[in-house]
């Protein structure tokens, strides 16, 4: 009977193969979908994170410092002196826009910090600096004006000052954060795409046999329930891999627009990602593939239409993604082998931690493992559903 | 007379659903369609089973070939019994009815092959198999047409093919002339009574009087699931046509199910 087996695969995938509509939808869309939203995602991150290399800051001074000047030209920045009663009005510019920074010297600056002395206790002069958070090129132009003053107090007093690179640590919180929120979403966006590749398989080739009542024709013939149960989710299988492919090559394509946003904004660890890994993620998709296909061809076989099928499949579809979330979200700290058995968690877990860098075999391996028994396990339901006459013949 | 098809007190009960429930009267919870059904079929011969709409054909027919499972009671077909040995039962006979389908997206060819393979036909055995089916039809003229783009009477001509790609010994076709025109109507009567000819056994439903005086050499009348009448054709009608003989036996069975 394994060769009834080969007859459904075959007949299923020429079938999925001669609908050229299913085959749109199914194989060549999302990769061109995922391609083309990476693509823009990166492009509109890399525009707010960066700014062109050749931008040069647009700043005022008021009572600017000769030492400081120079300092600053040193570094490539340079000022433009105005008096104290234009501070207003570049405030102003700074809040629309069109100035980056405006620094704000004590008078005669210079003298006041030689004639310093920290055991005075005296305030020390001090220099304000005024910026906007929101406009990157200025925010950018305060970190620098922030750490080039730094630096120039440490020159000037020859002492260690801890806080140095306080805004500098502030930006790498911020791309961890970044690095978090994106490898729980990548996860998520490849059950997305896999599960409405699922749906767009799933109720079409088993409610959708019911309600045209070829399932019938082929029950009258002696083919083994179980060949026709298991030659079914292996050929829905191939064609969601095909749609997973076409995601995987999507995101591949578009994964280096997305990862180099910015200098220093690496938001993937690409060096843990080589062929083998790849590899794996390939298993765990593949794994993550059977489940989600036996498990709509489950709910497919009990309902008698195709819409009927595709409404019980909706809430279905959330569920998958709010565990996909969590996965995804926890991938990076949930170490935890038990929860490698729970399905779909067990993959956006395994695939975010893949993309943080770590890759974690004993998980991979149990996620992989418990998702073929559940593969398993849906297929005996199936092949149960396939001989109940309740199921296949309601009327 | 060798039996090839035996009926034994056969039984089919089936519980509704709430929507069902409305459309009976009573509001009954169960519906017995088929009610300790007896009869047998002999090799080579053609027998009608006759009865109005939801006397209890289309159910008797499905357990006959395993699409369902009687609750008790069994039917042997051909040695094999449906409640044991389904798969055997299977491979036995040919069983056509206008639910079962075929898909769209195939052509007559394609679904010969396929189906061939599902059945395990020779490959040898299956080109001589195809050309004189198909040659019969006339489906040689849309072979390679794929099934949504064929009228209903060229669906029903490769269906029938496809039904026989086994060469079964046993036919049961349920409403063989359901929603056809005189031309293929006729074209699958003959078809069925040259298959009588080659020693097939041939099992038919329906509720067309004309059809069964045409094809068959015997006939139950089947009323409410239980079989009213059943002998050759010609001793049925020795004495009254066969339409006067239904009515004279539904009168009275239906007048029994008031009690
Ligand atoms: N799956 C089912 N669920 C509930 N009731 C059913 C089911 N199948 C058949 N019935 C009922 O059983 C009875 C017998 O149905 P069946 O289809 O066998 O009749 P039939 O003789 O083929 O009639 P027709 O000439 O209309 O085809 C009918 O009352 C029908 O409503
Ligand atoms: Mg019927």
């Amino acid at each position: 009977m394994k060769n009834n087996l080969n007859t459904i695969i075959k007949k299923e995938l020429s079938r999925f193969f001669m609908d050229k509509k299913l085959l749109l939808t199914t194989a060549i869309l999302p990769g061109l979908m995922i391609y083309i939203i990476y693509t823009l995602m990166g492009g509109m991150f890399s525009s707010i994170l960066q700014t062109d290399e050749n931008y040069v800051y647009k700043i005022k001074a008021v009572h600017s410092s000769e030492n400081t000047e120079n300092f600053f030209s040193q570094a490539g920045l340079s000022f433009t002196e105005i008096g104290a009663n234009e501070l207003d009005d570049a405030k102003q510019d700074i809040t629309d826009g069109r100035l980056d920074l405006c620094i704000v010297f004590p008078e005669s600056f210079d003298t006041a910090v030689s004639a310093y002395d920290i055991a005075d206790g005296t305030p020390a002069p001090e220099i304000q600096l005024y910026y906007n958070s929101g406009e990157t090129a200025s925010l950018e132009s305060f970190q620098t004006a922030n750490a080039l003053f730094d630096a120039y107090e440490n020159s000037m007093i020859n002492k260690f000052d801890v806080n140095t690179s306080e805004a500098v640590y502030d930006l790498a919180n911020g791309t961890d954060l970044m690095s978090r929120i994106m490898t729980s979403i990548v996860p998520m966006l490849f059950l997305t795409l896999l599960f409405s590749g699922c749906c767009s398989i799933a109720p079409d080739f088993i409610a959708g046999e019911k309600e045209r009542g070829t399932i019938a024709t082929l029950l009258v013939t002696p083919m083994k329930r179980s060949s026709l149960a298991l030659g079914k989710i292996i050929s829905m299988s191939v064609m969601t891999l095909l749609s997973g492919i076409s995601s995987f090559l999507g995101v591949a394509l578009s994964f280096p627009k997305l990862a180099n946003m910015g200098d220093d904004t690496n938001i993937f660890d690409f060096s843990a990602l080589g062929i083998p890994e790849y590899a794996v993620l390939l298993l765990l998709v593949l794994s993550v593939v059977l489940v989600l296909i036996s498990l709509l061809s489950v709910v497919s076989a009990q309902a008698t239409t195709v819409k009927e099928s595709s409404t019980a499949i909706g809430p279905l579809n959330i569920v998958v993604m709010i565990i996909g979330i969590a996965g995804g979200y926890m991938g990076a700290t949930d170490a935890n082998v038990l929860t490698s058995l729970v399905p779909i968690y067990n993959f956006a877990k395994c695939m975010s931690a893949m993309l943080c860098g770590t890759v974690d075999m004993a998980n991979i391996i149990v996620a992989i493992l418990s998702n073929l028994v559940y593969t398993a396990l849906c297929t005996w339901l199936l092949t149960k559903m396939f001989n109940s006459e309740k199921i296949m013949f309601p009327n | 007379m060798e039996t090839i098809l035996s009926v034994h007190d056969l039984q089919k009960t089936f519980r509704l659903s709430k929507k069902q429930q409305k459309l009976e009267k009573d509001h009954k919870t169960c519906k017995v369609a088929v009610n300790g059904l007896d009869f047998e079929a002999y090799r080579g011969e053609v027998f009608a089973l006759l009865g109005p709409n939801g006397a209890g054909k289309t159910t008797t027919l499905r357990m006959i070939s395993t699409l369902i499972k009687p609750d008790s009671g069994d039917c042997i077909v051909d040695g094999a019994s449906v409640v044991k040995e389904p798969g055997l039962v299977r491979s036995k006979i040919g069983f056509l009815t206008s639910e079962l389908k075929l898909e769209d997206f195939f052509t007559p060819n394609y679904l010969f092959d396929f189906f061939s393979d599902l059945h395990g036909v020779p490959q040898q055995e299956r080109i001589v198999r195809k050309d004189k089916l198909f040659g019969t039809f006339g489906i040689d003229q849309f072979a390679e047409v794929k099934v949504a783009n064929l009228s209903t009477g060229m669906k029903q001509k490769t269906s029938i093919a496809i039904s026989l790609v086994h060469n079964p010994d046993i036919i049961i076709f349920d409403e063989p002339t359901n929603g056809l025109d005189v031309i293929t109507a006729k074209t699958v009567t003959d078809f069925l009574l040259s298959l009588k000819e080659e020693g097939k056994t041939v099992i038919v439903s329906t509720h067309i009087f004309s059809l069964v005086e045409k094809l068959a050499d015997r006939v139950g009348i089947i009323i409410n699931g239980r079989m009213a009448s059943c002998g050759t054709l010609a001793a049925i009608t020795a004495e009254k046509c066969l339409e006067d003989v239904f009515f004279d036996i539904y009168v009275k069975e239906a007048g029994s199910d008031e009690k």
